[in-house]
């Protein structure tokens, strides 16, 4: 048993394994390269229709559960449906600004939703930078003091983080404040176009230079941490854990991002996950706006098992795969999104400029690291 | 940009969660019906309504809301947004007087009362965006009031990129032209009012009327539907030449002295609401009182309870 | 290495076992995968050990479980019973499990 097996089964066999919910649009941030589109419209999900979608989901075999927004804690529900998520027994993620967790809703949100993990973004290692992207000055220092309060409280906490032209400059600085709040840190190196297809966002994509500084940045952290697990420090207790039996009932892997064993797909999108609206649209992913349903018209149930678009979903995320394999070894460095394929120029297949891009400064990186060692890059 | 630190509980009167007050226009609408006000500076365009706020929208503002046509489009847009009850603080207002909250940044205005949250911005042109739980349907429902309380704010930021100002005053017609009798709460504007009116005159507003520039130099008044107790709230009616700017005192008996320039500009900078406190448009607010009152004849009235108001306007000159 | 070694001492027929608080699962064509949320680690049980987790809530001892699974694996009796007593152990040791008091 292992959950790479686990995973790959999941998209080979088309079982939803992971939803994520934007549960509003309404944001208390106003982040520049935010990738909502802020002109879709529809009837949103009452609150009776959300917990009848997480029962399906529950039922549905859905372990993954991540609440989005805009900012999720300002939906008027938020609390109840954290509450209902932990009673189904999702690994509950919540994606917020953090602006707005201290207090009262922080308490609330530690002892009645308790979540698995909570998700919040920095944009800078400087109140400028940082208040450059969320448009609310303030905003940095404030994230600081609640990502305080929000470790007292017990909650778990991950910071991720975009880079940009804005940021790339402090990288290291950034990595720094998070290792100094005892946090773990992800960083992607890449902006999306805004989900109404707008390339506003992507005037702030980060260089050339930006981008190899991350990798050097990413790969330099990741050996001082295998490095402090190899000598008893961080981690290294985690490192000496004894080795189960071999009979053992038990396979364990880690949530760093484990992929799929020899899958046939591309991706998960419409096979073992989906992402909902506020306005009950059903999608393959975050990423892929496509929708393939409306939880006003149909069950998830009914549209995972039904609907014509997932099939298609299905396929093209096979097809996916081969147009990245025809790039040999180089290919999981596009980092290939179909999703952003699609939302970028229309077709989820067509390989967009930025993955190239990417899978040459990835390249670029790998020749440049320590002599005959393969740089490792993270899993986004 | 929003609220630079923004002011020790903005918002905490009556916010479940001041943090989470909207940073941009977005959220979920509570409908799709779309409307268009004819107020100066108009029109003023709303989206995003629900069926039941439309139809209390157009009860409240009679003949001066209609469908948006093709023309509306420099008009100043709202946006509406549903959140639910639970975003507000139940709010007594027994015992003091219901005043909005503010906080004003160098692109943005951040407005929030009862069971509503609003901000206007200037990110290219004026736009604003609104937050209710109020969705216009039951008796007694607060969405009229709210969406009122709104719009007097939005009219006087727009009136100020026009060279204008919303002013708390009294505005009266007399043989075609109008007299603004400026004052606060308390002055005696709806005394006067009801006075003129009874006299056959017609009061445009007795709390707030709109003072304008006009084309040939002069100024003009105009009506807004924001009305005390006196005054057509739900009709249009053309603009008049301003005749007299006047100061509103309570006196033992009538008279009318001369007002300065400077007097005058002080007098409509101080009866100017919602914009006179915003620090980041100071200069701006400072300097069309200033434009107003050079244009203006103006003059310190004293009312007393003798009656008589409008022979003293007529006999004297400031 | 004795049964008795593998659970620790402790755990018998006559346990009653429950659910982690923080953990949480599903189970994928008949294996659990498991979140321990406070270890931020996921683990795959195999299908006894899977449905162990299920039937552990507390209520019933180890003999009720091996009962229940008795008719859903084609096992003798006894090697069943030793399977899940074991299985327990380990499931409590990983951390999935806790002894109810």
């Amino acid at each position: 048993m292992s959950f790479g097996r686990v995973l790959a089964k999941t998209w080979e066999d088309n079982l939803l394994f992971s939803a994520l919910v934007e549960l509003t649009y309404r944001c208390n941030l106003d982040c520049f390269f935010c990738y909502n589109d802020l002109g879709a419209a529809g009837k949103p999900l009452s609150r009776e229709q959300y917990f009848a979608f997480f029962a399906d989901l529950a039922d549905l075999g859905v372990l993954n559960l991540t609440l989005t927004g805009g900012e999720p804690l300002a939906h008027p529900d938020f609390l109840a449906l954290g509450r209902k998520a932990r009673e189904l027994g999702f690994v509950l993620r919540v994606k917020s600004n953090g602006h707005a967790l201290r207090g009262e809703l922080a308490r609330r949100l530690r002892e009645e939703v308790d979540p698995f993990l909570v998700e919040v973004s920095l944009h800078g290692a400087t109140a400028a930078t940082h208040d450059r992207q969320t448009r609310v000055p303030g905003s940095f220092e404030r994230l600081l003091a609640n990502l305080e309060e929000m470790r007292r409280l017990g909650l778990r906490v991950k910071v991720n983080s975009t880079l940009t032209a804005w940021n790339e400059g402090e990288i290291e600085a950034m990595f720094d404040l998070v290792e100094s709040l005892g946090l773990n840190f992800q960083v992607d190196p890449e902006v999306t176009a805004r989900d109404d297809g707008s390339r506003e966002p992507l005037s702030v994509a980060p260089t050339r230079e930006g981008i190899l500084r991350l990798f050097a940045v990413q790969e330099e952290r990741g050996r001082r941490w295998r490095e402090a697990q190899a000598s008893g420090g961080v981690g290294a207790e985690l490192a000496a854990a004894p080795a189960l039996s071999s009979g053992s009932a038990i396979g364990k892997g880690a949530d760093d991002g484990t992929m799929p064993v020899a899958p046939q797909k591309h991706c998960g999108a419409g096979s073992s996950g989906i992402a909902v609206d506020p306005y009950g649209n059903v999608y393959p992913c975050v990423q892929w706006r496509r929708p393939v349903g409306n939880l006003h018209e149909r069950s998830i149930r009914e549209i995972w098992t039904g609907s014509n678009d997932l099939d298609d979903i299905r396929a093209l995320t096979a097809r996916a795969k081969q147009v990245v394999d025809g790039y040999g070894e180089a290919g999981a460095l596009l980092n290939f999104c179909p999703g952003s394929a699609a939302t970028f120029g229309g077709d989820p297949l067509a390989v967009y400029p930025q993955a190239l891009r990417r899978m040459e400064l990835a390249q670029e990186a790998q020749r440049s690291g320590p002599a005959g060692k393969k740089v490792l890059l993270p899993i986004v | 940009m929003n609220g630079e630190a923004a002011p020790p509980g903005f918002g905490a009167r009556f916010l479940a969660f001041p943090d989470l007050f909207p940073a941009r226009r977005a959220g979920e609408s509570w409908g799709d019906r779309r409307l268009a006000f004819d107020l100066p500076g108009g029109p003023y365009l709303a989206a995003g309504l629900s069926a039941a706020q439309a139809a209390a929208a157009e009860e409240r503002f009679g003949e001066l809301c209609r469908p948006p046509r093709a023309g509306d489009g420099d008009g100043v847009e709202t946006r509406l947004f549903a959140v639910a009850p639970s975003d507000f603080l139940a709010v007594d207002t027994r015992g003091w007087e219901y005043a909005l909250d503010f906080d004003y940044a160098p692109a943005a205005v951040r407005i929030a009362g009862i069971r509503l949250m609003a901000r206007i911005d200037w990110a290219r042109s004026l736009s604003a965006a609104l937050w209710t739980s109020e969705d216009g349907g039951a008796a007694g429902d607060l969405f009229p009031g709210i969406f009122e309380n709104f719009l007097r704010v939005v009219v006087a930021y727009r009136l100020l990129e026009a060279g204008g100002l919303v002013v708390h005053s009294a505005g009266v017609v007399d043989a075609g032209a109008a007299y603004l009798f400026l004052g606060r709460s308390g002055a005696g504007k709806t005394t006067l009012s009801r006075m003129s009116e009874r006299a056959g005159r017609t009061v445009l507003s007795d709390d707030l009327n709109a003072l304008l520039p006009d084309a040939a130099g002069g100024l003009r008044v105009e009506k807004l539907p924001f009305t005390g107790d006196v005054g057509e709230r739900r009709k249009a009616a053309p603009p008049f030449p301003l005749a007299l700017l006047l100061r509103l005192e309570k006196g033992a008996e009538n008279s009318l002295q001369p007002l300065s320039k400077a007097g005058a500009a002080a007098q409509l900078l101080a009866c100017a609401p919602f914009v006179n406190r915003d620090t980041h448009r100071r200069e701006l607010v400072e300097a069309t009182a200033a434009e107003l009152a050079g244009a203006a004849r103006a003059g310190v009235l004293a009312v007393s309870l003798c009656g008589g108001v409008w022979d003293t306007l007529r006999g004297g000159t400031p | 290495m004795s049964a008795h070694e593998i659970t620790g001492p402790g755990i018998d027929s006559t346990t009653r076992l429950r659910r982690q608080s923080d953990i949480r699962f599903r189970v994928v064509d008949g294996e659990a995968v498991v979140v321990r949320q406070g270890a931020a680690e996921v683990l795959v049980l195999n299908e006894t050990a899977s449905r162990l987790l299920e039937l552990a809530d507390g209520t019933s001892p180890l003999s009720a479980l091996a009962a229940a699974l008795q008719a859903e694996f084609e096992v003798a009796p006894e090697v069943l019973a030793a399977d899940v007593v074991a299985g327990a152990g380990e499931l409590v040791a990983a951390g999935l499990l806790e002894v109810v008091g």
